[in-house]
């Protein structure tokens, strides 16, 4: 990891600490990465001048390829040509049709494994193959280990597709500041901000997914009020309803590569006609399947319109969550590549009765978002604009009956807490097992379940005695959490919580390990480094944090904190890691009263000069 | 932090509240606490924001709430369960159930819900005035539960006219 530099949260760094920090759209169909060059949020190219990087990954033999290279082995090579891997990605068999990829599929661990020739994949080790591609684009583009990056997801990923995104981010080697949603970051692009206050609807259709936000927006704060979409809806769909009508009557349009070609025309003929009316189209696929057809506009509008309603359809579920009618809308953002096809432009239109904001390339829009996002976070700007985000999906768990009992609501704002007290049904049970599930269905089977966590060592009583308090923590990425306190005893967080979904910590270090593939001595030293470097983050900051809000603090605690610090600063020298480590978290914990009391006092500052009775402002 | 959710926001410890004024607030704490403020920082101080912004959040949906933050403002004054609902009350609860379960047409449903709103307002002006004039926090109690079944009724009536007008 590269070595950080830090200054105090909340205040900018000078101009010459600007850090690298980059946005990341991962597409299903693309994927982009940009970042703030000279003032300007800008999309970086490849060697090739390609913005637009096709998010698709060749395995051969000894190396992989990814982008357009790796695209054009789709049809020569389609069992080691992968694309669309977002759309397996923290997914399991039972979630996908198998039959809609070109690929070998079978169950692997908790996930989907693909069969390449480098041997099984996970779509996590997929997805960093193309992260690993962007990251090197950019760190070449801007000189130098990158600091952070902002990763985009539709705001309809579940909790184990946000967590699989982030794991395939630290396989690739990036510091996640922040997983964002696609419509969320249009909207930072457009910079809907410095607008006046006003409710913005966000209209999301990319290549596999759809996603519709309704935002508030005021004065830098961009509150989401809700969210929706479809997972399963994209561009591609409208290319397969067309790639079926150009060979409607013809049966031997199954095999791959009929259907490769076939896709291919569908998605010519749709990118034409949102300039033409019209396109004939003559083209010979195989010695028995020659189609010459014509299609106009009107005629590809009617055969897709299901699609395009059941977006809307999403749209108005979306306002009737926010409790905002369509007429107090005062924009609407067009995002993704889809919403170039003239039926989709005019369809929103006619909905919303008012005119809408496409001038940004929608391509792009949720790249340059991220970038902006990126920007701030890593604090190279005074911006204080802030994204308020909420969870897409209720979580819930499973009790008696298979019935699901809802513990956080949808759209609730991110972070959030909800907890939750459970007992035992036996004398003597000292563990538990508690189903998490993420949907808006009744019955646990109508929901996605997000994994089992075992709750271990609880202390043995009689049945029903023990009074088990399980916390559910959503971050601000969506990323859900489990914590458990047994409380009518002194036992405290000596509850242990295992998810059994999705990669554990162990296994992607493991990745990591292997992916770099050194001598024992490499490695030894390079999780020495590590280690020194947070300490010396860590001491440093604590230091700055004593030194300007010494008096929030006892003596006392000064006394310990000071005692901590200096130890942590002594043992630098001594280049044994595990004592740094010990004294790093040690020093965490003593400090956790600084950081906690500093925070309270931004609380504060926060209102002052707003009295109790400034009501009008 | 020992602080109720009306300390928090610095705000009178009122059912009648300014939420423009409460938004606001609530927008200039979490831009100081937020954990994007602290992307950088130590894992300590990240934790910490994680914590103050969880209860922030928890605090202002409590108090953004006509329905959370009167039970909220009971609960700060009075411990006690509240009375079960009169039977008066319960008897126009089933008159009003028993009519929602026989419209099945779109214009007898807006009729429906105008006149659930109508109930909804007098009986939020009714409990704000028990609480924040009179303090009688036991009648207030029975008031918010009256107005709970009231927003269930118009939530379901809402849903309904949805459904009616989707087909």
């Amino acid at each position: 990891m590269a070595l950080l530099q830090i200054s105090e949260p909340g205040k900018a760094t000078l101009p010459h600490e600007h850090r690298r920090a980059v946005g990341i759209d991962l597409g299903t169909t693309n994927s982009l990465i940009a970042s703030i060059i000279s003032s300007q949020a800008t999309v970086i190219e490849n060697s090739d001048n390609e913005k637009i990087i096709p998010s698709v990954v060749n395995y051969s033999k000894n190396s992989s390829l990814v982008g357009t290279s790796a695209k054009e082995n789709q049809i020569i090579d389609p069992k080691n040509t992968v694309s669309s891997v977002k759309r397996l990605v923290g997914k399991n068999m039972d979630d996908i049709n198998p039959k809609s990829f070109s690929l070998t599929l079978k169950s692997h661990e908790n996930t989907i494994g693909i069969e390449t020739i480098q041997g099984i994949k996970t779509p996590v080790e997929v997805s960093s193959e193309i992260l690993k591609y962007l990251k090197s684009l950019a760190e070449g583009r801007l000189g130098g280990e990158l600091m952070g990056a902002v990763i985009t997801v539709p705001a309809y990923f579940d909790d184990a597709q946000r967590q699989a995104t982030k794991d395939a981010a630290k396989l690739a080697g990036l510091n996640v500041l922040r997983l964002i949603n696609e419509p969320t970051s249009a909207a930072v692009a457009y910079g809907l901000e410095q607008k006046i206050e006003g409710n913005f609807v966000i209209y999301d259709l990319g290549g596999g997914t759809f996603d519709v936000s309704i935002l508030r927006l005021s004065k830098g704060l961009f509150e989401v009020l809700s969210t929706h979409g479809n997972a399963q809806l994209g561009g591609d769909d409208y290319d397969q309803i067309l790639a079926e009508w150009l060979v409607k009557d013809n049966p031997n349009n199954n095999e791959p590569k009929v259907k490769e070609s076939l896709l291919k025309i569908a998605r010519h003929v749709k990118e034409s006609l949102t300039n033409k009316d019209f396109i004939y189209v003559d083209e010979k696929i195989t010695n028995t399947i020659h189609i010459q057809k014509k299609i106009n506009r009107a005629q590809f509008s009617q055969l897709t319109k299901s699609l395009t309603e059941k977006t809307l359809a999403s749209v108005k579920q979306a306002l009737r969550d926010a409790e905002i009618d369509a007429e107090d809308i005062d924009g609407i953002v067009m995002v993704g590549g889809s919403t170039r096809m003239p039926s989709v432009q005019e369809s929103v239109q006619e909905f919303f009765n008012q005119p809408l904001l496409n001038n940004l390339n929608p391509d792009e829009v949720v790249a340059i978002g991220a970038a902006i996002q990126a920007n701030i976070l890593a604090g190279n700007t005074n911006d204080d604009l802030l994204l308020l985000d909420v969870i897409p999906l209720s979580l819930g768990i499973e009790t008696i009956g298979e019935i699901v009992e809802r513990i956080i609501p949808r759209n609730s704002t991110l972070p959030i807490a909800m907890a939750q007290e459970f007992t035992t049904y036996k004398d003597g049970q000292t563990a538990m097992i508690i189903h998490v599930v993420q949907g808006e269905r009744d019955l646990v089977k109508d929901c996605r379940s997000l994994g089992k966590f075992t709750l271990k060592g609880i202390p043995p009583m009689v049945a029903g005695a023990a009074k088990i308090r399980v916390t559910f923590q959503v971050d601000t990425d969506g990323l859900m959490s489990v914590t458990a306190k047994e409380l009518s005893t002194s036992v405290e967080s000596s509850i242990e919580v295992k998810p059994s979904y999705g990669l554990s910590e162990d296994n992607i270090k493991l990745m990591l390990e292997s992916s770099y593939a050194s001598a024992e001595e490499d490695k030894e030293s390079r999780a020495l480094a590590e280690a020194k470097t947070e300490a010396s983050q860590l001491a440093e900051m604590t230091n700055n944090a004593l030194n300007s809000d010494k008096g929030l603090l006892t003596p006392n605690e000064i006394k310990l904190i000071e005692e901590d610090l200096d130890l942590l600063n002594k043992s630098l020298v001594t280049n044994d890691r595990d004592v740094i480590h010990q004294l790093t978290e040690k020093l965490n914990s003593t400090s956790e009263v600084l950081a906690s009391k500093r925070m309270d006092q931004s609380i504060q500052k926060a209102l002052s000069g707003k009295t109790i009775n400034s009501l009008e402002l | 932090m020992s602080l109720n959710y009306y300390e928090i926001f610095n705000l009178p410890a009122e059912f009648d509240i300014d939420l423009k004024n409460l938004r606001e607030r609530y927008g200039e704490i979490q831009k100081s606490i937020h954990p994007d403020r602290f992307a950088a920082a130590t894992k300590v101080e990240q934790q910490q924001s994680l914590i103050k912004s969880t209860e922030i959040n928890e605090a202002y949906q409590t108090l953004k709430n006509n329905l959370l933050r009167a039970r909220y403002l009971i609960e700060l004054h009075h411990k006690n369960e509240p009375s079960p609902l009169s039977s008066e009350f319960l008897m126009r609860q089933m008159e009003w159930e028993e009519e929602l379960e026989e419209i099945k047409e779109i214009d007898p449903l807006i009729a429906f819900k105008e006149n659930i709103k109508m109930n909804v307002q007098q009986e939020t002006t009714r409990l704000s005035k028990l609480l924040d004039q009179d303090k009688n926090w036991e009648e207030a109690q029975t008031s918010l539960g009256q107005l709970k079944f009231l927003s269930n009724l118009l939530k379901k009536t809402t849903e309904l006219s949805y459904t009616l007008s989707d087909n």
